[in-house]
């Protein structure tokens, strides 16, 4: 790979958004309105409008309605949270939701209307009212083009599309930029920047089966960990109740708020037994282990690709579906060869969401100067044990604008980062690259088969259900396959668009993503929201009510403690 | 080639497309000769307009107007070109639900309803027509 | 056990500036889309072959490509259809090449901003009041043409297009009608000028094309045509009834 050319073109901005989803376009426009003067690069390794955004389909919630309360959306998120929520960042939360989303229809998001022109609202898992607003069934596709369309409107943002950032520029303690890879041309670039906004999102292709894009493998958590920063909350992940199995593709929430059932074997609704109060419309967490435990007790269906059960459809009606729920309709029919309309679906716990991530304040800024996060990569935390459906469509927007504009306020106030200074730094990082994979000689070990054996081990011991064994082991498996990685060889040696390349960068991204997942996990020794331990069964307040704040050291993950935010909400059952 | 002293735009492969494009897929050809048939609904215009013209130079040249539409090869284009006028107009008529959106205060008019209409419009004028062109 | 056929049509710049194919025999399954084999053949055979890909639920648009001459997504389009034919696999046809299955989109992203694809108003409404009301039929005008998920094969089935890639394209002009038809928008004028020239809405000889190879149904085929009608109604009132005073 040859030294980047003299820069004929200016690669330094104000602000630099890595990660071009609902997070980090609603933080760019909102970066461009603090000031019309602030220069704004928004880099992403695909087009924006590929972005995993794209695939969310229930919808965003915000308290719209008279009916509804700021205090009740806290306490049913703060609930789902299995009470690990940070209460000053719920608070913050749902008093900024209602604005996004009406921000977001100025901006032309197609929501679902009532007859009288009103933004519609739907049930959702958790919530106790209607107020999850959505775009049919679609919310997130039609989220992102609106934000996507909109941001073309600000001159002073700046896209490098298909530029895949490998790390962060840390000096002197502070993140001055990142090197990116141009797929294009093969060239690494350094681009500085005063302030660094990761919104990369989460990595549920760390896991077998889920509803997460290719796209989705925690980068920007890798970087800021190996940077320094600490990684809050990784071992929980939220497993989404209905993905189709095999595929894992997403079957909305929605579904059961507009009236599905879940109905096992023996055609019952099998919910009765484990969230009554609920049924169907309960949090995910406890939806998915119902399943699970269906499935280990024999009353599942049995399929090609493991167990199953049914989400019933068919008393809703063609017209009702076609209405609410269309994608669904096409996605069902397309890629099972059923009609809903007529026949249930099959479905299973998939991984769909990671609570965890880069640990940031409200205003997304992490332990390292110039380093800030928001979205999914980010963990506040708003979400907790485990995050209700239609809260991270706003979360995104909440706290995308509010990073956003932080960060352009921070860097109003910075002196330009100097290129010569980052330049030995990435010099480094292509030499990293270079001698890693693109010069490699010999190396035995290929991608896809290391990332089919951290597939197997995560499922295996870090899934639904977790044993101090499962986990010690998956740790075990990861350390070895980390070290096994340093023996990869990917066939592709060329420069322009090199997708094998970038498979095995995102690989390493994973890997220690991974580790650290397991690492937390064995660390909380309770049962609380996602995170549901065979050895300790029971929720323990005394014992864990704070969060783990993991650090990267050669020999795994060290970890520091991190009290839980409590304002009005104390601590109690989780009743439903 | 060396890619590392080039610019990207100059590494692209360039398409180019074949002249024979509409032969290629049966979708191409059909519109291709629905373009076509354009030029035989004008060739029938300016053939009439001739008429209108020879008419108006007299009896006598209208007479010998006539008689040249009464050859073989004359008859013979006038069927190809009915041919290609009622093709044209099937498939214009077919597009026509696609273009008009007909809108009856709030709700949109269904597109089969658009299609009839335009068979039916077809009809009442075609017979219009043929009863002040034939019957005499 | 059963196996599948695949020739794919190969570019790389580093090693040839012509195209070359390449065919490989992979396992086949009956549930498998054309992505399902690419990803095989990377993962497992070649880790050279190159194109792209994210959701596999045929909503992103990353992955059209041309599959037996057809344009289409490999994410939505089951190898269950051909087999046990041979799959012929190339790249988004009317698109310069990068790599093997991956073309250059920038002229397509150029003329997304061009249209102006956002709400335009002379005077917003402040967020304190809430949002613009908006009737279910309203939305209903535009919902259709809301749905494009940018995938570009329109412009692959498009023959003006391939002729000459100065016309402004099915999807980009299907977006600007989406947001003239939405009630919200104020920017019908300002579109008017752009699509309605002879690299726009006139480039188009309605072939029909664009609409038939859609994977998202979003008509564009229509939303010219119908653009078409309103540009010259909106043309010839101007002379009765200027625009301004309206």
């Amino acid at each position: 790979m040859p030294i980047s050319l003299p820069m004929t073109e200016k690669m330094s901005h104000d602000i630099l958004i890595v990660g071009g989803g609902a997070a980090g376009l609603r933080a760019a426009i909102a970066a461009a309105e603090v000031d019309a003067n602030i220069d704004i690069a928004v880099v992403s390794k695909v087009f924006p409008m590929r972005s995993h955004t794209v695939s969310a389909e229930g919808g965003a919630a915000a308290v719209l309605r008279e009916d509804d309360s700021l205090d009740l959306h806290a306490f049913d998120t703060i609930r789902g949270s299995d009470y690990l929520a940070d209460q000053d960042v719920v608070e913050t939360f749902i008093e900024k939701a209602p604005e996004e989303l009406i921000q977001l229809e100025h901006w032309g998001c197609p929501w679902s209307r009532d007859v009288d022109g009103k933004i519609s609202v739907r049930a959702f898992g958790g919530m106790s009212v209607k107020r999850t607003v959505y775009a049919s069934d679609k919310t997130g596709f039609h989220m992102l083009h609106a934000l996507f369309q909109t941001s073309l409107k600000y001159t002073q943002i700046r896209r490098y599309d298909e530029w895949f950032v490998t790390s962060l520029l840390i000096e002197e303690g502070k993140c001055v930029g990142v090197t990116a890879l141009d797929l294009e041309t093969g060239q690494l670039h350094p681009i500085v920047a005063k302030v660094v906004l990761l919104c990369t999102g989460g990595g549920g292709q760390i896991f077998p089966f889920t509803t997460n894009a290719s796209i989705k493998t925690g980068d920007g958590m890798a970087m800021a960990y190996r940077a320094g920063a600490a990684l809050k909350d990784m071992e929980f992940v939220q497993y989404h109740p209905t993905g189709l199995p095999g595929t894992g593709i997403l079957i909305t929430e929605a579904s059961r708020g507009e009236g599905g059932h879940l109905i096992n074997k023996e055609g019952e609704r099998f919910l009765e037994r484990y969230i009554p109060g609920k049924m169907e419309l309960g949090p995910r967490d406890i939806l998915s282990r119902a399943i699970m435990t269906e499935m280990k007790e024999g009353r599942a269906f049995e399929g090609e690709y493991g167990g199953y059960v049914h989400l019933d459809l068919t008393h809703l009606g063609e017209k009702m579906i076609d209405e609410k729920l269309p994608f669904v309709r096409e996605l069902v029919v397309k890629y099972v060869g059923i009609d809903p309309v007529h026949e249930p679906i099959p479905v299973r716990p998939v991984v769909h969401y990671m609570m965890g991530g880069v640990s940031t304040d409200i205003n997304g800024n992490t332990s390292i100067p110039g380093l800030l996060a928001a979205g999914e990569v980010a963990c506040i935390t708003l979400n907790g044990a485990n995050r209700l459906g239609s809260n991270s469509l706003t979360e995104c927007l909440v706290f995308g604008a509010l990073s956003g504009r932080a960060g352009a306020q921070y860097a109003l106030e910075q002196q330009p980062v100097s290129e010569n200074a980052v330049r030995s730094l990435a010099d480094k990082e292509q030499k990293r690259i270079a001698k890693q994979f693109l010069e490699k000689e010999g190396g035995k070990e290929r991608v896809a088969s290391l990332q089919e054996e951290m597939h197997l081990t995560m499922e295996k011991g870090c899934g639904v259900y977790r044993t101090g064994e499962s986990l010690q082991e998956s740790c075990t498996t990861l350390k070895k396959l980390r070290e096994r990685f340093a023996d990869v060889a990917i066939d592709d040696r060329g420069r322009i668009f090199n997708t094998d390349l970038r498979g095995a960068l995102e690989l390493e991204f994973m890997l220690e993503v991974a580790e650290c997942i397991a690492h937390s996990a064995l660390a909380r020794e309770e049962s609380r929201g996602a995170q549901s331990r065979l050895d300790f069964p029971e929720r323990s307040d005394e014992k864990f009510l704070h969060h783990l704040l993991a650090y990267a050291t050669p020999e795994g993950p060290r970890f520091e403690q991190q009290p839980v935010t409590i304002t009005r909400w104390p601590p109690e059952e989780r009743k439903y | 080639m060396n890619p590392q002293n080039s610019r990207p735009e100059d590494l692209l492969y360039r398409p180019h497309m074949s002249f024979w494009w509409w032969l290629q897929k049966r979708n191409y050809f059909l519109f291709m000769v629905r373009e076509l048939s354009a030029v035989f609904v004008g060739l029938f215009a300016l053939i009439s307009l001739v008429g209108v013209y020879r008419l108006s130079q007299g009896e006598d040249t209208y007479q010998l107007y006539l008689s040249a539409l009464q050859t073989p090869a004359a008859r013979v284009l006038f069927v190809v070109i009915l041919l290609f006028s009622l093709y044209h107009t099937l498939t214009w008529i077919h597009l026509t639900p696609m273009i008009m959106v007909m809108r009856i205060g709030s709700k949109t008019v269904p597109p089969i309803l658009v299609l009839i209409a335009s068979y039916l419009a077809w009809m009442v004028i075609s017979l219009i027509l043929f009863y002040l062109l034939m019957v005499d | 056990m059963s196996t599948i056929k695949i020739t794919v049509n190969r570019y790389n710049p580093e090693k040839s500036s012509e195209r070359y194919t390449q065919s490989y025999t992979i396992p086949y399954k009956e549930d498998m889309v054309v992505l399902d084999a690419l990803n095989y053949i990377k993962n497992h055979v070649d880790g050279t072959l190159t194109h792209r890909w994210s959701c596999r639920m045929g909503v992103c648009g990353s992955c059209g490509m041309m599959i037996n001459g057809d344009p289409k997504l490999s994410c939505a389009t089951f190898l269950r259809d051909y087999y046990p034919g041979e799959v012929q696999v190339d790249a988004l046809a009317h698109f310069p090449v990068i790599r093997d299955l991956v073309i250059d989109m920038s002229d397509f992203m150029d003329k997304l901003v061009e249209i102006k694809p956002w709400i335009i108003r002379s005077e917003e409404k402040p967020l304190e009041e809430g949002e613009y009301l908006q009737s279910p039929d309203e939305l209903n005008l535009y919902r259709q043409f809301s749905m494009c998920i940018n995938c570009m094969i329109c412009y692959s089935a498009c023959p003006v297009y391939g002729h000459d890639q100065s016309f402004l394209g099915p999807a980009a002009i299907a977006l600007a009608h989406r947001y003239n038809m939405d009630s919200r928008d104020e920017g019908q004028d300002q579109r008017a000028e752009i699509i309605g020239s002879h690299e726009g809405i006139w480039g188009c000889t309605f072939v029909g094309e664009c609409t038939r190879v859609c994977p998202k149904h979003v008509d564009p085929a229509a939303a010219i045509q119908r653009s078409k009608v309103q540009l010259t109604k909106e043309y010839f009132l101007s002379w009765i009834w200027p625009r301004g005073k309206r």
